[in-house]
């Protein structure tokens, strides 16, 4: 996304937020009167959750996190002090604790020099564009169409034994501040979750459909083929078999593709872990990691990213970052603090999970860049394989570089055609540079898809991930 | 907990029933990158939430409807709009009716680590382990360094009131950390660990930085596991692991299906007084299986549930078979059951096998000691977990190995598992230090 035009709606916050929380500008500016750099930032979230299912419902106001965190650096390290105090008497005296625990710091330990020479847009305003704003649409109605949708999704398998819709929307605003100015954002998110649970008295299965952005309600439209096919799957599922451990020629839906992008070289190349000497590919800067079909992109400006925004959480305006070009990798994503460790320029990726927690580097929506192909001429063009799909969760190794996805199923291929068996589930595991290497065909459109990612096991931020259809080969179980 | 909060609630002429909840909480984070601290945090924040209830009729018949609103400390000004909101998205869900708890006794159950309760005392303590892991890596031997840490000391005040009059209050604390070790040898390797506990001293750091350092060293060694169906001893964190939500948050798989919610949900694929072996006959140690939220400093234990119900220990599978369930008030209702709240510590009962004995087998036994996340599904039991590091153990002695996945149905291989004799507490459960399927699948380097 880049700077729009906003709403009249839009701006009327923008300015209100300016009124409220203009006073983070001299709370930053005293802080760096005693330290060497200083920022401010306040967030809040608004917004519902409905969940939908046979025998019950439920509906929350999503957790507003309202808070400040305030950030100073004594020369050698950051410190911090969050709150869920955002009042101005509560920030100024909170910036002044700090600035005192900041002069009282006493070395306890190596602390290389930290010299942050940190800009920032200036003074902006951003917000998501919003063609159906869920604000337009009452509740009523939100619940009796997520209810007739999920009825009859239902309705489309004799099998079913649950069908579970859940819709959320939301708002998330954030305003920074640093000596380069003070920036508003407003992001609108907007999910709707689809699953159907079957079961042939033995076993069950389930199968998703998914619909996500930055946006409005517009981006949760779902078509009765989406719902018919999430039907046929499901059922399908209960008589797949087990795949054949070993190593296959696989084609990753986009789906699974994202999530290649999103183990392999997302968490591989953040670059808060070549700080920490965690990631194998901080000695593979220019070299080549792939075959020439290989490029990776991390960018929060894809319009309706689920992972997207206009200035990440320590004040860095968003572009995109090529990681790999052709097979070549050609850097990482950066947090502030990994970026001046190393001496690298910053890219816009630290994140929060929320104002209690830290900023990391992290993804905003990662993918592979498109091929020539078309699927079809993918899949003719394996003698023997897998049309692996709807990858589920992924786990990063960015030190082994090993990778481990889940999957719900894959569909085998014989002779250049689906031969119609399944086999489910599908446990997709690997090295990363011969997975890369083995690529060796991709497909000619991208689609993108939403997720939760996580540092590890925790630091959850909202992601996107996607990219073509995707041919090599992996080690499946 | 501010009145405002409860005088709106009480003073709504929509919510006729309601559960408020509040937490006051404080805590330190520490991190190192390297040796060298990255960022020394204080923190503090204090969350309402007001579950509302308001009770209507649908075609005749009698409804509850519910909406569960978090409030911050910016929301105490603007109370009537967001309950006014609260209630129409209330009057929006039809459900069966249920009725809230009355008050009763809740047991005494220890939760707190006293060096933790004061927000100063969490900073100080906080800097004073991340040195003393600092200490701890650079005394570990030739080889061995600190690639990163964190520490997370948290406190927690709660308190709960209902419209029953209902009160409960308790005090925890929480000591989650991150360990990361890397060594040089064949191959420069890591090894990451995360903890979760009540009390710093839990973490029993010395120890974990021994065990960390030894497996980051084997880690160097480690080779490809090669694809084979055979038996596999989950050990120390991997057995955790198999217990432990999913990543991101998903549901425990034997509490999820033990549980009354999973039953009415029809995710459950357990019946009382039926093996939970699901068809598989059982030829391993008898498997029992207690949810206990009273265990001294377990993290999963509480003094009362989000509906104020007291904590309890409760048997679910006996030898195999399921004997109740744990039932949270809402569902304990809708199916007839005893309200035992929710789940606790998963405790499994040990087995007669040292695990030295379940270590050995011919050709080989697989151990393994960390997988790169859990990943078992919840509703189905399958299992496909990545082997971050492990041991092949055989006649040729010991080798460590890496990669591959190990994959399978939990439920289903339960039947023929065999539980050591030692015991340990992990976060998600207390019981045998290792465990040995006899026949899983790994999917490795082909032979």
């Amino acid at each position: 996304m880049t700077a729009t035009d906003l709403s009249p709606a839009a701006a009327t916050e923008a300015q209100r937020l300016r009124e409220q929380f203009g006073f983070l500008q001299e709370v930053v500016e005293e802080m760096e009167r005693s330290v060497p750099y200083a920022s401010a930032l306040v967030r809040f979230s608004d917004g519902h959750s409905i969940d939908l299912r046979d025998g019950e419902q439920s509906a929350r106001r999503q957790d507003p996190q309202s808070g400040v965190v305030l950030t100073a650096s004594n020369g050698h390290a950051l410190e911090e002090s969050a709150s869920d105090a955002i009042d101005v008497d509560s920030i100024r005296a909170a910036a002044r604790d700090l600035v005192e625990r900041v002069r009282h710091h006493q070395v306890d330990g190596p602390e290389p020099e930290l010299a942050i020479h940190a800009d920032g847009p200036g003074d902006m305003d951003f917000a998501t564009p919003v063609a159906v704003d869920p604000l337009s649409v009452s509740l009523t109605d939100r619940i009796a169409r997520y209810e007739a949708i999920r009825r009859r999704l239902r309705a489309m398998e004799d099998l079913a034994v649950q069908a579970i819709a859940i819709h959320r929307d939301g708002s998330s605003t954030s305003i920074f501040s640093n000596r380069s100015g003070m920036t508003t954002q407003q992001i609108h998110r907007v999910v709707l979750i689809l699953q159907l649970f079957v079961s042939d008295g033995q076993r069950r299965e389930v199968d998703v459909v998914i619909k996500a952005g930055t946006g409005g309600l517009e981006l949760v439209d779902v078509s009765d083929e989406e719902l018919a096919e999430c039907a046929a799957t499901a059922a399908s599922l209960l008589t797949a078999g087990s795949v054949p451990p070993g190593t296959h020629n696989i084609i990753a839906d986009p789906l699974t593709t994202g999530t290649i992008a999103h183990e392999a070289f997302g968490h591989g190349v953040e670059t808060d872990m070549f700080v920490k000497e965690r990631a194998r590919a901080a000695e593979y800067v220019g070299q080549r990691v792939g075959s020439d079909l290989v490029n990776i992109f991390d960018d929060p400006t894809v319009p309706a990213g689920y992972g997207s925004y206009f200035v990440d959480d320590e004040g860095q305006l968003a572009s995109g970052t090529a990681i790999i070009r052709n097979g070549v990798f050609q850097r990482g994503i950066t947090d502030l603090y990994s970026a001046t460790r190393l001496g690298i320029p910053r890219s816009a990726n630290g994140r929060r999970e929320s104002v209690q927690r830290k900023a990391y580097a992290r993804m905003s929506n990662t993918f592979f860049g498109a091929g020539t192909s078309t699927l079809e001429e993918l899949i003719a063009g394996l003698d023997e394989g897998l049309l692996v799909s709807r990858a589920i969760n992924g786990m990063e190794d960015p030190k082994g570089w090993g990778i481990q996805i889940w999957c719900s199923f894959a569909r085998e291929i014989k002779h250049g055609r689906l031969t119609g068996t399944v086999y489910s589930p599908i446990a997709l595991t690997g090295y990363v540079p011969d997975l890369l290497a083995d690529v060796s065909g991709l497909s000619n459109t991208i689609e993108m898809a939403s997720g939760s990612c996580g540092k590890g096991w925790k630091e959850i931020v909202p992601v996107g991930s996607g990219g073509p259809y995707l041919r090599t080969r992996c080690r499946l179980g | 907990m501010d009145q405002r909060v409860v005088g709106a609630v009480r003073s709504h002429p929509g919510i006729h029933d309601w559960t408020i909840r509040f937490q006051h909480g404080r805590g330190a984070q520490v991190y190192l990158a390297g040796t060298a601290i990255e960022n020394v945090r204080q923190v503090g924040r204090d969350a309402y939430e007001v579950e509302l209830f308001n009770d209507h009729e649908i075609d005749g018949q009698p409804m509850r409807g519910s909406a569960v609103i978090p409030l911050g400390r910016e929301d105490l000004d603007r109370l009537p709009a967001i309950l006014d909101d609260g209630v129409s998205m209330a009057r929006l869900i039809h459900n069966p009716p249920w009725t809230l708890p009355d008050p009763t006794e809740h047991p005494t159950v220890e939760l707190a680590d006293a060096r933790l309760v004061d927000a100063a005392d969490a900073v100080r303590e906080a800097r004073e382990a991340a040195a003393q892991i600092r200490d701890l890596v650079a005394a570990a031997g030739p080889g061995v360094r600190l690639s990163a840490a964190e520490l997370f000391l948290t406190a927690v005040d709660e308190e709960l009131i209902n419209s029953r009059g209902l009160e409960a209050s308790s005090t925890s604390t929480r000591v989650l950390s991150e360990l990361n070790l890397l060594a040089d040898g064949d191959d420069q390797a890591e090894f990451f660990r995360q903890d979760e506990v009540r009390r710093l001293d839990d973490l029993r750091l010395p120890e974990m930085v021994r065990e960390a350092a030894g497996h980051a060293r084997d880690a160097t060694r480690a080779r490809q596991a090669r694809t084979r169906l055979g038996p596999v001893v989950l050990t120390d964190i991997a057995a955790d692991q198999v217990f432990s939500a999913s990543v991101l948050g998903m549901s425990s798989p034997y509490l999820t299906q033990t549980s009354a919610g999973a039953a009415y949900a029809r995710l459950s694929q357990f019946e009382i007084g039926e093996s939970v072996f699901l068809g598989q006959p059982h030829t391993g140690d008898p498997f029992t299986l207690r949810s206990n939220a009273r265990r001294p400093f377990s993290v999963l234990s509480y003094r009362f549930d989000p509906d104020g119900l007291p904590a309890q220990d409760v048997l679910l599978i006996e030898d195999g078979v399921l004997r109740a369930r744990t039932a949270t008030q809402r569902y304990a209702q809708y199916l007839g059951l005893p309200a035992t709240g929710q789940s606790g510590l998963a405790e499994i009962a040990p087995g007669p096998t040292p695990m030295a004995d379940l270590l050995r087998g011919e050709p080989s036994v697989y151990q393994v000691v960390a997988f790169s996340a859990p990943n078992v599904d919840a509703v189905t039991g399958n299992l496909g977990m990545e082997i971050r590091l492990g041991y092949e153990i055989g006649r040729d002695g010991t080798r460590p190995i890496k990669g591959g996945s190990v994959t399978g149905n939990l439920f289903e291989a339960m039947a023929a598992a065999r539980f050591s004799s030692e015991t340990s507490q992990f976060p998600s459960f207390a019981g045998p230090r290792a465990i040995r399927f006899e026949s899983m699948q790994v999917a490795g380097e082909d032979a």
